[in-house]
């Protein structure tokens, strides 16, 4: 199984985008800038859109599924109830996962930000694909809704997962670092390596621990505080 | 045209002139195609595509009821290539300036500002039905016709709630009714020319161009 | 000062609260009441029951200046010029006085080269900017940054939020989920179903939040090593 963007190149005016890339089973995180690319790059990984030049290639994928940004962009139903069956899913248990059972009469775009954020989360992390991009999930989501998406990604086996995000502290355990510099897609690596390559933009917890001479086994808080624990034990 | 009174103008007369007559029709498809940007100064191609059917629809109709609806279809092909142009050219904000020249710092004010909104709102739905076009293929699911109740209903709720939210944004700022402006425009002597030939043309066309032929 | 007295609105249930001046984080879980409070004390909701004061007055008789979450939420109009002069046009301040304020407002958060452009083809973070012009060009006695930093990075959130206090409006409430930049405020309002949780300094709110995930990454790092 295996995504390759081969020579993938898109202009807009001044902006540049360019990944040449080859994402294997695992999660893989792309860290950036807002305005750095990640939602257009996200799209094209989708098939939503199409690059200027290059393709993206898929082994061994069936389909791939993309949760956006703005959680108002995936809403096709009238009603919360009809938003999740509209994924192809059982309503029961999405509405039960998310606590928005009482809500299922309501029009989705009625619920909060964070609500309808949680429930699209939850329908495309349900959904069966053997790709599955997320840009900026944790954007709209309190830390203790953050700490469960966390551990929800932490639960997935086998296909690709890949987390576009700008988020600073809340963090996943993911297997493959990935940023977006200049408008360029570059993998620092595997994690916790990759941690090292990472630059000026990481997380305030990675620099305090990179500063202080540890490698923690990922880029959680948790991580970080077990190689603190561990250096000053 | 850079001062957009005289663009407004310009559009009226060209699209009365095209109105009233085949004659009319043909002097404003000529004023098009001698000042205007031509193909940059089209309408959307699905835009265009959607006005034509709907000219060629009324058209088809009035000629099979006896009427002439060839003459209908030619006028009216002009009125569309016009507003196309119209739309092309437009600046933001000039239509707050045009509205407060011609009704005041009040009332011109109110609909110089309800012009700008909606004409924002409406090049933001374009948008929107593109999102929902990709929400559906995320899904799985067909852009077809089945998906227009739902996407309609939908696009009403996001205006409706995008309205809300500039309603109270208007609020905050401190808007009641009414705003300070002081009207600037800018009128260079292609614009004088331009609206007086459009002007000509509908004169023209009024007292019977043909006889001037 | 901002006042609550005696408040029932929604969900929020606040039997007495005085928010001092300066800068004031609210933090809390989504829900909680957070967006519903600062809308009590931008005079955007009026009370069901009880009252609202900001400094002794009314709080819709205060210039309040408001940046929302999302950032194309905010502005109204296509040009960066229009979007930021917008709030004196609404109240009638003179042609003069328009370029004077706007200039002046451009000038002090750098933001000047953005004048002539569209906002739709802003950055977000420019985009934040230009929102909190347009809040601060009225001298705001309240300024209300609701989650702004959600969907900034974080070169761009702390940009918007050093503009802002450097500016330093008498009451300045933000929403953030960030507890470092709740940290960096002179006070912290933490709520929790719609009641007050804990109001003080921030070493004492976070002291009593160190056993949830509103307690500051960093400064649990800190007490291990």
């Amino acid at each position: 199984m295996r995504l390759t963007l081969a020579g993938v190149r898109l202009s807009r005016g001044d902006w540049h985008l360019a990944a040449d890339a080859a994402f294997g089973p695992g999660i893989h995180f792309v860290a950036g800038a807002v305005g750095s690319g990640k939602s257009t790059l996200a799209l094209i990984m989708a098939g939503l859109i199409a690059p200027d030049e290059g393709s993206v290639v898929r082994r061994g994928i069936g389909s791939a599924t993309l949760s956006l940004q703005f959680p108002e962009s995936h809403v096709t139903g009238a009603t919360v109830e009809e938003e999740v069956r509209s994924w192809g899913l059982d309503t029961a248990e999405v509405l039960g996962q998310t606590g928005l059972g009482p809500k299922a009469a309501m029009p989705p775009l009625a619920l909060s930000r964070g609500e309808l954020k949680r429930l699209e989360l939850a329908c495309v992390l349900a959904s069966k694909h053997e790709v599955c991009v997320l840009d900026e999930p944790f954007s709209s989501l309190d830390c203790a809704q953050k700490r469960a998406l966390c551990k929800r990604l932490g639960e997935r086996t086998g296909g690709i997962t890949i987390i576009f995000s700008h988020e600073q502290h809340i963090l996943p355990a993911v297997d493959v670092l990935w940023e977006m510099e200049g408008g360029r897609l570059v993998c620092h690596g595997r994690v916790p390596g990759a941690l090292e390559r990472w630059g000026a933009a990481a997380p305030p917890h990675i620099r305090w621990a990179i500063a202080r001479g540890m490698l923690p086994a990922n880029m959680r808080i948790e991580d970080v505080r077990e190689a603190a624990c561990r250096t000053s034990g | 045209m850079q001062d957009v009174r005289l663009r407004v103008a310009a559009a009226a007369a060209l699209s009365a002139a095209s109105y009233l007559s085949v004659v009319g029709a043909a002097f404003t498809l000529l004023w098009w195609l001698l000042f205007t940007g031509r193909e940059k100064a089209l309408p959307g191609r699905g835009v265009l595509a959607s006005f034509l059917l709907m000219i060629l629809a009324v058209a088809g109709a009035n000629q099979l009821g006896g009427g002439d609806g060839l003459s209908y279809a030619v006028r009216m092909v002009p009125l569309i290539l016009i507003a196309g142009w119209l739309s092309s050219e437009r600046v933001p904000g000039e239509l707050l300036h045009a509205a407060v020249w011609l009704f005041g710092p009040k009332t011109g004010f109110d609909l110089g500002l309800v012009a700008e909104m909606g004409l924002q709102a409406m090049g933001g739905i374009g948008d929107e039905l593109e999102r929902m076009r990709r929400a559906m293929r995320l899904k799985g699911r067909s852009w077809g016709v089945r998906a227009m109740v739902p996407a309609g209903l939908n696009l009403m709720q996001l205006q409706i709630a995008r309205s809300a939210e500039q309603a109270q944004i208007l609020a905050l700022r401190g808007y009641r009714r009414g705003g300070s402006l002081d009207p600037v425009f800018k009128t260079t002597a292609r614009d004088s020319i331009l609206f007086f030939s459009a002007l000509l043309g509908f004169l023209l066309t009024l007292c019977g161009l043909e006889k001037f032929l | 000062m901002i006042e609550l007295d005696g408040i029932r609105h929604h969900l929020l249930a606040i039997p007495w609260l005085a928010l001092d001046e300066g800068t004031i984080a609210v933090i809390g879980a989504n829900g909680s009441g957070k967006t519903t409070l600062l809308e009590l004390c931008a005079g955007i909701e009026v009370p069901q029951r009880g009252s609202v004061r900001i400094d002794e007055s009314e709080p819709r008789s205060c210039e309040v200046g408001w940046v929302c979450e999302f950032p194309d939420k905010n502005l109204l109009f296509e040009r960066v010029r229009d979007e930021i002069a917008s709030p004196l046009r609404f109240t009638f301040v003179d042609e003069a006085g328009i370029a004077d304020r706007v200039a002046r407002i451009c000038d002090r958060l750098a933001i000047s080269p953005l004048l002539e452009r569209r906002t739709a083809g802003l950055s977000g973070g420019e985009k934040a900017l230009v929102a909190l012009a347009t809040a601060l060009i009225v001298h705001p006695r309240v300024l209300v940054i609701d989650e702004a930093d959600s969907h900034l990075d974080a070169a761009a959130a702390q940009r918007m939020y050093e503009c802002a206090r450097e500016v330093r409006p008498p009451h300045l409430l933000f929403c953030t989920q960030d507890m470092h930049r709740a940290a960096e405020a002179d006070r912290v309002l933490f709520l929790a179903d719609g009641r007050v949780g804990a109001y003080g300094t921030p070493d004492d709110v976070f002291f009593a939040l160190q056993e949830t995930c509103f307690y500051p990454p960093l400064w649990r790092l800190a007490r291990c090593a």
